[in-house]
Parts: C-alpha cells; structure tokens; sequence
C-alpha cells in the first residue's frame, strides 16, 4: 500500500490539490484514502473532503509525525483492514516533519499484515504569498521544502513572474536536489503530473540516520 | 529525554509560531437562510474574524476555515489572502434552512491563542449582530488549543 504526503504551510492549497489529486487516482481506477491531521482538537477539512464523495479519515489532537503517531498508525491499519485502498493520501498538520511522519506510517505494518511504500513527498509553496511567508514563517517553509523530493509551486495563475522566480530560486537554495513543478490548484494545471508523481513513483523508506542528519542540519550544532 | 527528541521537540517548537482558535457553532435564522443569505453570511463571517485578528496585531493569516453543515447542503468556506478575498465552495441545494451547525478554525501568525480567541469572538458578534441572528457555541476548542504542549514556548 502506498502512502503520499502532500505538505505544505496553511493556505498553500494542500486541501483544494488533494481533493483533485484524489479523484483523478480514482478516475484512473485507484482505491483512495485520505488522512487529514490537525493539531487542533477541529479540523474542518475532513467533512469538505467527504463531500466530494472520498474516503476520508481524520486525526485531530496532535502531530501524526510524533505526539499522535501511534493513531496515525492505527488509523492506516484499520483503513488498510476494512477500506483497502492502494493508496493512502495524507495531509500533513503545518508542523509534520515528513520523515517523522514516514517512521510513523512504517508503524502500522507491526499492527496488520501491510507494507508500507512512499510516493514521493510533495510540499507546496504558496507564491502569491512568497514574501510574506518568508518573513513570518520561515523556519517552517524552509523545513517542509528541505524535506521534500518534490516542491509544487502553487498558484502560479495568480503569481507575477517576479514572485515564481523568487519561489523557485529560495526552493533551489534550500533543497537543490527537489524536483520543481509550477502548478495551480484553482486552474488544475499540473494535476496530472502530481498524479503521475503519486502513482508511478516512490520514495525511500525511513531511515532514522537521515532523518538524523536532517534535524541536524537545521537545529542541531548550534 | 533522548538527544534526538529534543532536536524533534525544538523543531516543532520552532515551527510552531501560530495562534490558533477553533469553535463548532449553532446558529438560527428565523427568517430563513438561502443559499445566496449563507454565503454572505460565510463571506461576512470569515471577513470579520479576520479584521478582528489583523486589529489586535495578527500580520499573516495561516488559514480561516468554516464549515457550514444544513438540511439542504454544506458551503466550505476558506480565506487565505484578504487581497484574493473569501472562497467558497457550496452543495446547498435552492430552498430555504433555518438552523444550521457551523465549524470554525482560525490560525494566524503574530499573535497567541487568546488574542485570537478574544479577536475571532468579537467578530463572531458582529456579523451575528449585523444578520440578526441567534448563536449558541457548542464547543469552543480554546482550552484543547491551549493545552497542547508543544505549543507552548518555552
């Protein structure tokens, strides 16, 4: 069973991408669930994805990468047991670290006679917003976009080229290995190379020595 | 703690730098709701709290989420950017609701919980006032918020 995260800060158009994603898997004759998480006790997200006629399952309370993985775990079994799908979708809280968030998911092949495999991890930036995240929430775009194998830059209907270069050059810097997308969620451009992306592709299992090296890089040896 | 948990924990704290504020509402019009009154009322709704927020120093918003649940449908609303405005996406089908529950999430950047909770109130009241509604909180997520250990800064 394949797990794909689509991260990504608020408002970067995570919710409006995975309903698409979601149902083009489905349209291309796929078994799609999704897992939104929140840290707060309310996610509203969950009830708008159900009414497009999706699986959906949500984890509130905590972080699924470390506070609540144990539910994350859980919630994949029992989705795994009862629903079947081929491919979990999941999408992140604001603060999930993706490779916690792998070891995580990696949890619930001890609870039910699944194997887990990653598509690869997918994080959103909004460009309309580049300057202004840049300057509130750094810290935190920067660790979504270091840990991803791919960076979609959304939005891009609405973004001047000065603000899609500026994106591109900071996602560059930060992960030069990442594969860059420009998308927009509003005009579905790109959905079906992010599909393509979720379906055919995969990335590596967790690994506690690089997600090690990861945390470190950026907190650690201060 | 473990060295490699504290590194988890400092990352998340760091990360973590949002206000947040949720409520699960239940709200009543008497004259009746159409799907053209909810609409202005989400749009208002979500408008409002943001103002609110953004008056009481909030300088980015993170996401302002509501969920409207009625016997004729649901209508997400989504504001993001107060220059793109309020999005919404409704199922309501056309007819006329009274009662209605509504789920609201607020997470912005600049200021802690309870500022947000007192700025998302006050504009609760106001578009409520200015709709000559009735409202009951149901639930109000302020204390969960509060108590979730990472969020505290240390």
């Amino acid at each position: 069973m394949k797990l794909a995260q689509i991260a990504g800060f608020l408002g970067s158009g995570k919710t409006t991408l995975l309903i698409d994603v979601a149902r083009e898997l489905v349209q291309r004759g796929h078994r799609i669930a999704i897992i939104v998480n929140d840290v707060g006790e309310i996610n509203v997200d969950a009830k708008f994805i159900e009414s497009y006629g999706l699986k959906a399952r949500e984890i509130s309370g905590g972080c699924i990468c470390c506070q609540i993985a144990g539910s994350f775990a859980n919630t994949i079994a029992v989705l795994h047991n009862t629903f079947k799908p081929d491919i979990i979708i999941v999408e992140p809280s604001g603060v999930a670290i993706p490779w916690g968030l792998k070891r995580a998911a990696e949890y619930s092949e001890e609870e039910t006679d699944v194997i887990i495999e990653h598509a690869p991890v997918i994080t959103l930036v909004d460009s309309t917003r580049i300057d202004l995240l840049m300057d509130a929430v750094r810290r935190l775009v920067e660790t979504q976009i270091r840990e991803a194998d791919v960076v979609l830059i959304n939005k891009v209907d609405a973004a001047t080229d000065e603000q899609i270069e500026k994106s591109r050059t900071m996602i560059k810097k930060i992960n030069p290995t990442a594969e860059i997308l420009l998308v927009s969620g509003r005009n579905q451009v790109g959905l079906k190379e992010v599909a393509d992306i979720i379906e055919t592709r995969v990335s590596p299992r967790y690994d506690e020595a690089v997600e090690k090296e990861l945390l470190r890089k950026q907190y650690g040896s201060q | 703690m473990e060295e490699d948990d504290e590194l988890h924990l400092e990352m998340h704290r760091a990360a973590d730098e949002l206000g947040k504020y949720a409520a699960k509402m239940h709200i009543n019009d008497s004259k009746g709701f159409t799907p053209h009154s909810a609409k202005r009322f989400m749009d208002g709704l979500l408008t409002a709290v943001a103002e609110e927020n953004f008056n009481d120093g909030a300088d980015l918003i993170g996401h302002i989420k509501a969920f409207l649940t009625s016997p004729t449908g649901t209508l997400m609303s989504s504001l993001v950017d107060p220059k793109v405005g309020v999005q919404l996406t409704s199922t309501l089908e056309a007819g006329r609701f009274e009662e209605a529950e509504v789920t609201l999430h607020v997470i912005v950047h600049g200021i802690w919980d309870d500022k947000v909770r007192d700025a998302t109130r006050r504009g609760i009241k106001k578009v409520i006032r200015k709709y000559d509604l009735e409202l009951e909180v149901l639930k109000d997520h302020f204390d969960t918020e509060k108590s979730i250990e990472h969020h505290l800064k240390k």
